[in-house]
């Protein structure tokens, strides 16, 4: 919803996928180790021990037997991975002196004594796979060859890493899918918590979807949504019966104030009634604003401030506006008059009087409602926002203010997911800015 | 025109506001009888004829929103309920079960006392065929495609959009919805929103009827919905239906 998803330290997210990467790294690595390592070559250097034995002890068979002979026994000698041919081996390839396996060669070269050979290597020889090409001389002169050709599913050492790398890459993929099932339902939690600051009369969470702890922490969060509302709505209850009980006695006392016989004491009887009655309404009021349920709508915001400015004049109020929405709001309409007439009041109380300007911005509206008056220091701004703030130098008594004005404005416009704030001026002035967002 | 003085009957169920009640209004001229609750009341309204109900919502067994729709079943004696502060819900029902005013407790003894005056003026004002009109006590008023809600006081247009109104443009309108189709010059448009007498230079129900012809979109020169008569004064060019939905 609102503020910034990443703040200073390291997400969950991070951590998360740190630690299964890093476990992942040290499987690969030590296995990989084993294999390269100190036993795999012991086993290897067997494996060409033996080869070059067989073909050292294939080429003393064939100088020792008679020429007419030798082709038959050739298919005898042939293993599954190499064959021998009486003929020279063929010119295809790169040559063998780049051969990467230094120990093979040198193996190869004890058991063959010195007996002369050639090597030439091919990749992809005509049987598909990587093959070597070993030439070799007999004693009477005779070309005699062995190609040794890869088994099936044999891969180059670049080959394995390239392998290894996609292994990476998958299990990397796959680690960021299943952290991220695990840390979205905090995400979701986190933003709901949000959503609850705003606006207590949200949806629940859903109870019934994801693993068992995530609908546990939905459920525990659903109930607490539920305390708060009902704490929320006691103290309206509270509240609204308080000031509700109290209208019988005022009532009474303005009745009785018409008995009074001295003028001027029946005025400021009066006026203290007026001030107790304002305290009651705005107690009640502020109350409201917290627990309203009253209907969005569409609404023409250019009548809205129009009638406003028209309903200021004829008390005398000097207020302007300027500006026009090009389209209607959908939102809480009593709230929304009740909260930027009280801000026309108070611009007009404070600032002799007061300016509307109404902008369209990419999100919805702005609406200034600026004063003419000394402005408020930077500390206050926000203070005055607060049920009952009484500023320093009491300028809410003199004007008959209760100090829930600007709580119930704020409320009133929070609850339709708008927002207020104060700014001084240019050219001196205070102006309250109201912003409205765009439904949908 | 009776010499007698008014006769308004008090229903309340807190003794003391009854008594400084009645004490206040009969020290202004009036006649006052007070009740504790809707039994009395049924049973002050067989002895006597009343021009004005004041009528406290919260009342001890039924309550006065309940009262007041009972009287309008058979009586048009104006009725000025007096409501809980700042409850909407009371107000609205109110106005819809019939009652002429209402007025938010703890209400300003004069206010109280303007408000009966301005009441009692206003159903004498009427002839009594307008009369009849006038109390069809439906929440909604449609013409032209319009929709007026007398009880939140503001305009619904065509396309839905609620339009705000100021008391005294919803005053002239609910006047022009009264009197449909009917020529209203100055004075009696001044008189019925205002109670007051026109003089000659009073252009103010002229900027009125102007600001109304704006918020109904209705074009300046050539105005379809409220239409001058020259030299007359202004008639509403549509049918009026209430609506209750």
């Amino acid at each position: 919803m609102s503020g910034p998803k990443h703040r200073r330290g390291h997400s969950l997210f991070r951590r998360l996928m740190l630690i299964w990467l890093l476990g992942l790294a040290v499987v690969i690595a030590v296995s990989l180790g084993l294999s390269l390592g100190a036993s795999g070559r012991a086993l290897r250097d067997q494996l060409y021990t033996q080869m070059a034995h067989d073909i050292a002890s294939a080429a003393r068979l064939m100088d020792y037997l008679p020429p007419a002979e030798r082709a038959d026994w050739l298919t005898s000698l042939d293993r599954p991975y190499y064959r021998f041919a009486l003929a020279p081996p063929p010119e295809r390839g790169y040559s063998g002196e780049h051969l990467e396996d230094e120990a093979a060669l040198d193996l190869l070269r004890d058991a063959l004594g010195d007996r002369p050979f050639t090597i030439r290597g091919e990749w992809k020889s005509p049987a598909g796979r990587p093959a070597l090409y070993l030439g070799l001389t007999l004693t009477d002169g005779t070309p005699f060859s062995v190609t040794l050709t890869s088994p099936a599913g044999f891969m180059p050492r670049g080959r394995l890493f390239a392998a290894g790398a996609l292994l990476v890459l998958g299990v990397m993929a796959l680690t960021w899918l299943a952290v991220r099932l695990a840390t979205r339902p905090i995400s979701r939690l986190a933003d709901a918590a949000r959503a609850l600051g705003d606006n207590p009369e949200r949806d629940p969470l859903p109870e019934d979807t994801g693993p068992r702890e995530v609908r546990d922490a939905a459920r525990a969060f659903n109930q607490m949504q539920t305390r708060i509302r009902s704490h929320m709505a006691e103290r309206t209850q509270i509240l609204a019966a308080i000031s509700h009980d109290l209208q019988t006695p005022i009532t009474r006392l303005r009745l009785r104030s018409e008995l009074l016989d001295d003028a001027a004491t029946q005025t400021r009887f009066n006026a203290d009634l007026d001030a107790m009655q304002a305290l009651v309404r705005e107690g009640l009021d502020y109350a409201r604003s917290l627990d309203s349920n009253e209907a969005s709508r569409s609404i023409d915001l250019n009548a809205l401030l129009d009638t406003l400015r028209l309903e200021a004049d004829e008390m005398a109020m000097p207020v302007t506006l300027d500006g026009r929405a090009s389209q209607p709001y959908t939102g809480r309409l009593q709230g929304l008059r009740r909260a930027l007439w009280n801000l026309i009041d108070n611009g007009v109380k404070y600032g002799e009087r007061v300016d509307i300007t109404v902008t369209e911005t990419d999100t919805g509206w702005q609406i200034d409602i600026r004063d003419h008056g000394p402005g408020l220091p930077e500390s206050e701004r926000e203070s005055v926002f607060e049920p009952f703030y009484r500023r320093e130098a009491s300028r809410n008594r003199d004007t008959g203010g209760t100090g829930l004005g600007l709580a119930i404005t704020r409320n009133l416009l929070r609850a339709q997911g708008g927002e207020v704030v104060l700014e001084n001026a240019d050219g001196g002035g205070l102006r309250a800015r109201v912003t409205l967002t765009r439904a949908g | 025109m009776t010499e007698s003085p008014d006769h308004i009957l008090i229903v309340d169920d807190d003794r003391e506001i009854r008594s400084l009640l009645s004490d206040y209004l009969e020290r202004q001229g009036l006649r006052c009888t007070a009740v504790a609750d809707g039994r009395q009341m049924q049973a002050a309204l067989d002895k006597h004829r009343f021009d004005l109900i004041v009528l406290d919502v919260m009342l001890p067994g039924e309550d006065g929103l309940s009262l007041c729709r009972k009287l309008r079943v058979d009586s048009q004696v104006p009725i000025l309920m007096l409501t809980a502060r700042g409850d909407d819900m009371d107000r609205i029902l109110g106005l819809e079960m019939g009652a002429d005013d209402y007025l938010a407790k703890p209400f300003v003894p004069r206010e109280l006392l303007a408000r009966i005056s301005a009441v009692l003026r206003r159903t004498r004002a009427l002839p009594p065929n307008l009369a009849a009109q006038a109390s069809a006590h439906t929440r909604y008023l449609d013409f032209a495609q319009w929709r007026l809600d007398t009880a939140e006081r503001h305009l619904i247009a065509p396309d839905g959009v609620t339009v705000p109104l100021t008391g005294g443009e919803y005053r002239l309108l609910q006047v022009f919805l009264s009197h449909p189709q009917r020529v209203l010059n100055r004075d009696q448009l001044l008189e019925l929103t205002q109670g007051r007498e026109a003089d000659a230079f009073d252009r103010s129900i002229d900027l009125l009827v102007s600001r109304l012809r704006a918020r109904l979109r209705d074009d300046a020169r050539e105005p379809a919905v409220l239409k001058t008569v020259r030299g007359e004064g202004y008639v509403l060019a549509a049918t009026v239906a209430g609506a209750a939905e």
